[in-house]
């Protein structure tokens, strides 16, 4: 005995609803179907699982609804339609469970919050744990902000590593690593599944980052949190990801890296990067910036992101970009990046 | 015998919660320096949500037998029409 093929195909129906009433009604292949076909909700995913389970649990070989008389798809509807019922269930005590602990670690002293993530934060991540009183009170308020503004726990511990991150240098106005962004991103989807379920609207999430932001302080390392989940508005609110360097206050060269140190799944961003905002900076300031980015990923190793950034400077249609691309594909990294560093104007460069 | 402290019974909970790994992570990180209160909550927390977790595996477990012998027969319908 086999399990039955997850392949909604098989239940396509040849009889059309509208000539009978009743199976118009009780035809669960439309409603499948739609399920999969749904966005990635939560309650498809609660759909998906009771789906799963009439599949892979129930070990009834080879069933083609196809051939039942279709009076009996009423039986597998409402089979997957209970066990639905129990999946969203689920999550619901997931849900409810997650919000009862955020709400009991936000009861706790935000500094001593603090302290403790960055005791983690240096265990995990070997970071400077230097102590400053500074980081100490920006922290605590970017909590309270945060208490203030509803977010769950997971953005207090992301808005305490970043503060830590960044703070622990010697020189706080130096960007961050990338190992030092992404042990702040590793947090980011979290905080998004989290502010997405709590602001369901563009106006009420902008009004809660902007709360953030200013609690921030004068150091604007606190918006790199603010900015991953700025990265992912698009996919959240459809909201044009060409506003979100503008609304962040930043300039596209500094929210570049941002989307390079990022996680790679995050969607679409290099794309909108590349195809949008570079050549807006390439007016705007010319190509220094931009060819320092290049040198930055260069030095970091991180060639597959050279590689799709030298494909994309051919669409923009920038001769000294085109250049300097095929430079890269074709010149040794470290020479690239030496070469970079020596002015255009320099006697080494005159004489090659 | 032993008498776990409330930290360790958490700590305990939180393995078999169904919760996401990042707020386990925020409260075993949080523990430490939560008021009594707030521990003595996060533990009733996390044993009604075990609590609740069995019960609805126990319906789910009713549903499946009760439809196994239907689709046991479907199956059989169409070995038939075969």
């Amino acid at each position: 005995m086999g399990k039955i093929s997850p392949n909604l195909n098989i239940f396509m129906s040849t009889t059309d609803p509208k000539s009978n009433p009743e199976q118009a009604t009780t035809n669960p292949i439309e409603s499948l179907a739609s399920a999969k076909e749904q966005a990635k909700s939560r309650i498809s995913k609660a759909y998906h699982a009771a789906l799963d389970k009439v599949f892979g649990t129930v070990k009834i070989g080879e069933l083609n609804l196809k051939e039942l008389p279709k009076k009996s798809w009423i039986f597998v509807q409402n089979f997957v339609a209970e066990l639905f019922g129990v999946e969203k269930a689920k999550e619901d005590v997931k849900t409810d469970t997650e919000n009862q602990l955020a709400k009991e670690v936000m009861d706790t002293d935000p500094a001593k919050l603090a302290d403790q993530y960055t005791k983690k934060l240096g265990e995990d991540a070997k970071f400077d744990t230097g102590e400053s009183d500074a980081v100490k009170d920006m922290t605590g308020d970017v909590l309270v902000a945060m208490k203030e503004s509803g977010a769950t726990a997971d953005v207090v511990s992301a808005i305490g590593r970043t503060k830590t991150a960044a703070e622990s240098k010697k020189d706080p106005e130096k960007p961050l690593t990338e190992n030092e962004m992404r042990a702040v991103f590793s947090t980011g989807l979290n905080v998004l599944a989290n502010w997405k379920e709590k602001y369901k609207t563009e106006k009420a999430m902008t009004a809660a980052l902007e709360k953030v932001k200013k609690a921030g302080g004068k150091s604007g390392k606190i918006t790199e949190v603010v900015e991953y989940v700025g990265t992912h508005f698009k996919k959240l609110f459809a909201f044009d990801a060409m506003k979100v360097p503008e609304m962040l206050g930043l300039g596209i060269m500094d929210f570049a890296p941002l989307v390079f140190a990022g996680d790679k799944k995050v969607e679409g961003g290099v794309e909108i990067l590349l195809e949008k905002l570079f050549p807006i900076s390439v007016r705007e300031n010319g190509m220094e910036p931009v060819k320092k980015l290049f040198v930055d990923v260069i030095k970091q190793k991180r060639y597959p992101d050279v590689a799709q950034i030298s494909k994309m400077a051919f669409m923009l249609n920038t001769q000294e970009l085109k250049d300097f691309a095929k430079r890269i594909r074709s010149a040794n990294p470290t020479q690239l990046v030496a070469d970079a560093k020596t002015p255009d104007n320099s006697p080494e460069k005159k004489e090659a | 015998m032993k008498t776990m402290t409330i930290d360790q019974q958490i700590i305990e909970l939180l393995a078999t919660s169904s919760i996401a790994p990042m707020m386990k992570s925020i409260i075993e990180v949080s523990l430490p320096v939560m008021a009594e209160k707030n521990k003595e909550n996060v533990l009733n927390h996390l044993k009604k949500e075990q609590k609740n977790l069995v019960a609805l595996k126990k319906k789910e477990e009713k549903i499946i037998d009760k439809y196994q012998g239907i689709m046991k027969k479907l199956s059989a319908i169409q070995s038939k029409t075969k």
